[in-house]
């Protein structure tokens, strides 16, 4: 009968021989698929949010009260051998919102108007701020990063805009996409919100942006809606806040 | 394993990541080929235990503790190759060979030769924690924060690992199968 100890020592004699080195081929081939595989965007949400500043509620406000589903957009949809419609805002943002914790805040003023063709939305925003719109068709779940030429994006000094959309595919829900978009654990965590009057869905809840975010300590969030077949995506990061 | 190779891979630099795989890959080679027996799944585990890294990477709260996220990343592509071991396995057929039931009469080689046997007949989930803590040294304790499970489920397999190598220690020869083992 073999004791304990001799039994472990010749198990661990054994488990430590054989290869210790990684075949470089194998480590070759790896990093050859991280080439072409995008990172996933981070949709952790916090247990707790920040407080925000002032500015950061004026920014803020100004930007997700600005948010606009085309109407073009949710009533003919965006179909493939369809042409795209030049969509345009539907409703006009509040110019003012109430925070509970600081009262009355007046919005800095919408005056300025972005229409993506290519994606069929339009959102209003500050004077000042920079646009890029997108040189690159959104076809992948996930690729929309900042900065990938993939997103129309909208800049202030303190916080952007990103907006994508992209059509379900032939058979794929809402439910389906979205399980794709993100992990089951973080979709637990998705909170409803009112997208241009449409049911969407809030992802990012005020969670801290990454490295490389538009102002250090900000947050970002991440809405998603469905409509007509259509996934619209926006962002926002940098000092902003769901109010 | 530098926090800040780390930090700037989450944020997308694909050569601070590569010099993190450079640094990283023996060790998750080591321990797949260990955990599957298999040089060929141990490879597919490997690459597919990187892409994965690299792609949720930027969900890894505490880049201190890249090390032990990976290695919970590997182990569950160990899971995943072994499914498709299992898979492919159905359909050979056990075919015994000929010749003396012991090579070379040598009780070490035997008793490797026996353990290899026991070893791969285990669980993936048992081979998994025994590997991680014979081989790497790792506490039970840090093994069940990293697999995600409790303690007493940790120590539960690796205690149920030592009962199968201990029943093929002792048990006696099967000469009619030997040499026809499965993966």
């Amino acid at each position: 009968m073999i004791d304990d100890r001799s039994l472990e020592r010749s198990a661990r004699s054994w488990i430590e021989e054989g290869l210790t080195a990684a075949p470089p081929h194998a480590v070759e081939a790896a990093l050859l698929r991280i080439e072409t595989t995008p990172q996933e965007r981070d949709w952790h949400v916090p247990w707790r949010f920040r407080t925000m500043t002032l500015p950061a509620r004026l920014v803020a406000a100004a930007v997700i009260g600005a948010l606009v589903i085309a109407g073009a957009v949710a009533l003919g949809g965006l179909g493939a051998g369809r042409s795209a419609p030049t969509p345009t805002p539907t409703t006009a943002p509040s110019s003012a919102v109430v925070s509970p914790s600081t009262g009355t805040i007046v919005a800095p003023p919408l005056a300025e108007t972005f229409a993506s063709s290519r994606y069929g939305y339009s959102v209003k925003y500050p004077t000042g701020w920079a646009v890029v719109p997108s040189n690159t068709l959104w076809t992948t779940i996930g690729s929309n990063l900042w900065s990938s030429g993939i997103n129309d994006e909208i800049h202030g000094t303190a916080a952007r805009f990103s907006g994508a959309s992209m059509q379900l595919s032939d058979g794929q829900t809402a439910d389906q996409w979205i399980t794709a978009y993100a992990s089951p654990a973080d979709r637990a965590k998705w909170s409803r919100i009112d997208i241009g009057g449409q049911s969407g869905y809030l992802t990012a809840d005020g969670a801290p942006a990454a490295a490389g975010a538009i102002a250090p300590s900000s947050v970002y969030f991440d809405a998603v809606v469905v409509v007509e077949g259509r996934v619209y995506n926006f962002d926002l990061d940098g000092h902003v806040d769901r109010a | 394993m530098d926090r800040d190779l780390v930090e700037q891979a989450r944020t997308g630099d694909r050569e601070a990541f590569a010099v993190l795989v450079h640094q990283v890959s023996d060790g998750l080679y080591a321990i797949a080929q260990r955990t599957l027996r298999d040089p060929g799944l141990a490879e597919d585990a490997l690459q597919n235990a990187l892409v994965l890294a690299w792609r949720q990477l930027p969900r890894l709260r505490e880049p201190d503790r890249f090390e032990a996220w990976i290695h919970r990343i590997l182990v569950h592509a160990c899971y995943d190759e072994s499914k498709r071991a299992r898979t492919w396995n159905a359909n050979v057929r056990i075919l015994p060979m000929d010749g003396p039931s012991t090579p070379d009469g040598s009780a070490a080689i035997a008793d490797r030769d026996e353990l290899e046997g026991a070893f791969r007949r285990l669980p993936i989930d048992q081979r998994s924690v025994f590997v991680l803590h014979h081989y790497l040294g790792l506490p039970l304790v840090e093994i069940a924060a990293m697999l995600e499970i409790p303690a007493g489920t940790a120590r539960s397999r690796l205690h149920y690992a030592m009962l199968g190598l201990r029943d093929a220690l002792t048990a006696e020869p099967q000469a009619p199968v030997r040499g026809g083992r499965l993966a």
